[in-house]
């Protein structure tokens, strides 16, 4: 029979490859946005275009940061 | 950058344009792919703002649905800790907001680049899906044929908005410019732009 303490391991393994797996295709999505807004920039040039640029910017690095932490973090534990 | 736009006269001004950037007339400082030389940007249109409110509304479920949830578990003295570590949990809420932001930019992107642009030579009509396609069609001025509007709807009526059908003499009939603001306007710009292009005046 499986105790109480494995079950909380088992779940807790389940939960940080669940993590890395969301991170990862987190990444991809923010990627392509990314990646699909700079080539829109480049059809269509405007003001408020600049200031989405930098929006798409910001949360590409966001997701690079996060990938990196949940990364470092499930190797640590 | 400053420089004025030439627009026919008495036609639109740049006061005509929308504060919340769905309509712009005579925008400085805009440019698109191929534009000719001598080609001047009269209208930018973009759905109207209202027909953002869906996902606005959803990204304010996503940001005060985790605190509801810490409230319920509290209440209820569920305890998480055996299952997410503290450090864990911290990185899960994190990566939760982080995907609550990035489904506002992709939505933003989606809504920002899916444009409507009329120039004093051809109409353009930008289709954006943010994660898949992208199609851009044009057509000349000259070759619009005949513009009809159809506001259908409480919300769209009460908010000014709706479907501009552009049929055009080209091998591609129609443009079908969905939940634009203040159709009547801009059909009625679109008929006199067309008209002018047409019989240019000596």
């Amino acid at each position: 029979m499986i105790n109480q303490t494995q079950i909380d391991q088992i779940l807790a393994i389940s939960m940080r490859a669940l993590l890395i797996t969301g991170m990862v295709v987190y990444f991809g999505i923010t990627l392509i946005a990314w990646r699909r807004s700079e080539n829109m920039h480049k059809q269509i040039t405007t003001v408020t275009g600049t200031s989405l640029r930098l929006l798409n910017l910001i949360n590409l690095v966001i997701a690079i940061i996060l990938l990196i932490a949940s990364l470092i973090l499930s190797i640590m534990t | 950058m400053d420089e004025e736009i030439p627009i026919p006269s008495g036609l639109m001004s740049s006061s005509d344009s929308s504060m919340l950037g769905d309509l712009s007339v005579a925008p400085r400082a805009a440019s698109f792919a191929g534009q000719d030389p001598g080609e001047v940007v009269y209208i930018i249109a973009r759905r109207d703002i209202i027909t953002t409110l869906g996902w606005a509304v959803r990204v304010g479920i996503l940001i005060i649905s985790p605190i509801i949830l810490i409230i319920i578990l509290n209440n209820f003295n569920i305890n998480l800790s055996p299952i997410i570590q503290g450090r864990f949990s911290v990185l899960i809420l994190l990566a939760y907001y982080a995907f609550t932001f990035t489904y506002m930019v992709i939505n933003i992107n989606d809504w920002f680049f899916n444009v409507f642009i009329v120039t004093n030579r051809r109409i353009l009509d930008f289709d954006f899906k943010p994660l898949s396609s992208f199609t851009v069609a044009e057509a000349e001025l000259t070759a619009i044929q005949d513009v009809s509007e159809s506001v259908i709807g409480v919300i769209p009526s009460f908010f000014d908005y709706g479907d501009l059908q552009i049929q055009t003499a080209g091998e591609k009939i129609k443009f079908i410019v969905k939940q634009i603001p203040r159709p009547t306007w801009l059909r009625n710009i679109l008929v006199d732009l067309a008209r002018i292009a047409k019989n240019p005046e000596p």
